[in-house]
């Protein structure tokens, strides 16, 4: 049986040869070598943590302070500990404050009230909070501020805080000793008598510097 | 309608400014915050006749003495909230009408008890505290708790210098209080 024509035999061999030289060609390119290199075991990367904790030694900040009276200091302790496994800088404090505004900023004159003021001392171990001794180095974190000035972070002078690494404060509230007359049950001017305040404290700790690495 | 140039250096921009900003921004801090209340007390005391109402005003005592001797009665009253260690009453005559000086004006406490003004008797312990010659009288060594007050009576005799009258004012400082503190907890 015919199947194919003379023309049907040509047309067929035609095609064969384009597919073997596009076969021939194209091989010739997929051919080309190929290397892959991976891994076997993934490597592991994990961002650090930046953990700031505060307890209260004592009281701390748990209780109000009352019965304030011009000459009174008042000693509270807190320990912040880096509880992150980043190392921490640039630990900073900062203080919120609402209530009675000559506790809060000095007079301006002729007013002459004192507002309170706050001090910052950390002890290299914790504070004996009764007794208010450090039984190893203090150091003045901050000096003697007015609460007032305290509403942008402030840098403690040691502001570095490593991982796993407390720092032990002594937080001391003096209210500056000044004199104050009531006459026939009148309270003068601007007094400090009868105040209150609401006092956040605010601390800041910021990661280590960023670092490039070889190894 | 912007160009497509334009467009295309506000994109740059905008990611020159990313590349700063991003590595500052993305940096971890950890924050902590603690809240406490502080109040500071008042301290205060009025002078006011027995039983009657606190005013802020200085409490006068009017005399008219024909014959004899003449008291009136009236209280020291701890208005304030925090305990007294002392205070002071300021004393001034007046003489309303009439002439010549008018007679001195004797004040006396009725400690742990209180005067009686019809019969005269203290249910305490009398102690004079001062006269109207003192012109200030100082009362110290006290426990003079907030809300308590002290029982007075003021005594002056017989003038016939007709009407006048005698002025007290209060006055309490912060040395009253007791001195300042340190503590720890």
């Amino acid at each position: 049986m015919k199947i194919f024509g003379k023309l049907g035999w040509r047309s067929l061999a035609g095609f064969a040869i384009g597919v073997s030289m596009v076969t021939i060609f194209g091989q010739g390119v997929l051919a080309s070598l190929n290397a892959t290199v991976f891994n076997t075991s993934a490597q592991s990367l994990t961002a650090g943590t930046l953990k700031l904790d505060l307890a209260n030694n004592g009281n701390g900040f748990n209780s109000s302070i009352s019965n304030l009276v011009p000459g009174d200091v008042v000693n509270r302790y807190v320990t912040l500990t880096n509880t992150g496994t980043l190392d921490g800088i640039g630990l900073t404090l900062k203080t919120a404050q609402t209530g009675t505004s000559s506790l809060i900023n000095d007079g301006i004159a002729p007013a002459t009230t004192k507002a309170l003021r706050l001090t910052v001392t950390s002890c290299s171990v914790a504070w004996n909070a009764a007794a208010g001794t450090c039984g190893g180095t203090s150091n003045i974190e901050l000096a003697q501020t007015v609460i007032g000035s305290l509403t942008s972070p402030v840098a403690l002078v040691n502001g570095a805080l490593a991982s796993s690494s407390s720092k032990y404060l002594q937080m001391k509230i003096d209210l500056p000793d000044q004199n104050e007359t009531t006459i026939n049950n009148v309270l003068p001017a601007n007094t400090v008598q009868g105040g209150a305040v609401n006092l956040t404290y605010t601390f800041d700790l910021a990661q280590r510097v960023a670092t490039g690495t070889n190894s | 309608m912007a160009s497509p140039k334009t467009i295309q250096i506000i994109s740059m921009v905008l990611l020159v400014s990313l590349a700063w900003i991003t590595p500052s921004s993305a940096a971890i801090k950890s924050r902590t915050e603690r809240a406490t209340q502080l109040s500071v007390p008042f301290w205060s005391v009025a002078a006011v006749k027995n039983s009657q109402v606190t005013t802020n005003a200085p409490l006068v005592l009017n005399w008219s003495v024909s014959g004899g001797t003449a008291y009136d009665f009236f209280e020291l009253r701890n208005t304030g909230n925090v305990l007294l260690n002392s205070f002071r009453v300021s004393v001034t005559q007046v003489r309303v009408k009439g002439s010549g000086n008018a007679n001195p004006v004797f004040f006396e406490s009725c400690t742990g008890g209180v005067w009686s003004a019809t019969t005269l008797t203290c249910s305490g312990t009398i102690q004079l505290i001062g006269s109207s010659n003192d012109l200030i009288m100082n009362f110290s060594s006290l426990s003079f708790a907030p809300s308590n007050q002290i029982s007075m009576r003021a005594r002056t005799s017989n003038s016939n210098r007709d009407n006048y009258e005698t002025s007290l004012s209060v006055l309490v400082s912060r040395t009253d209080v007791r001195p300042g503190q340190i503590s720890h907890s």
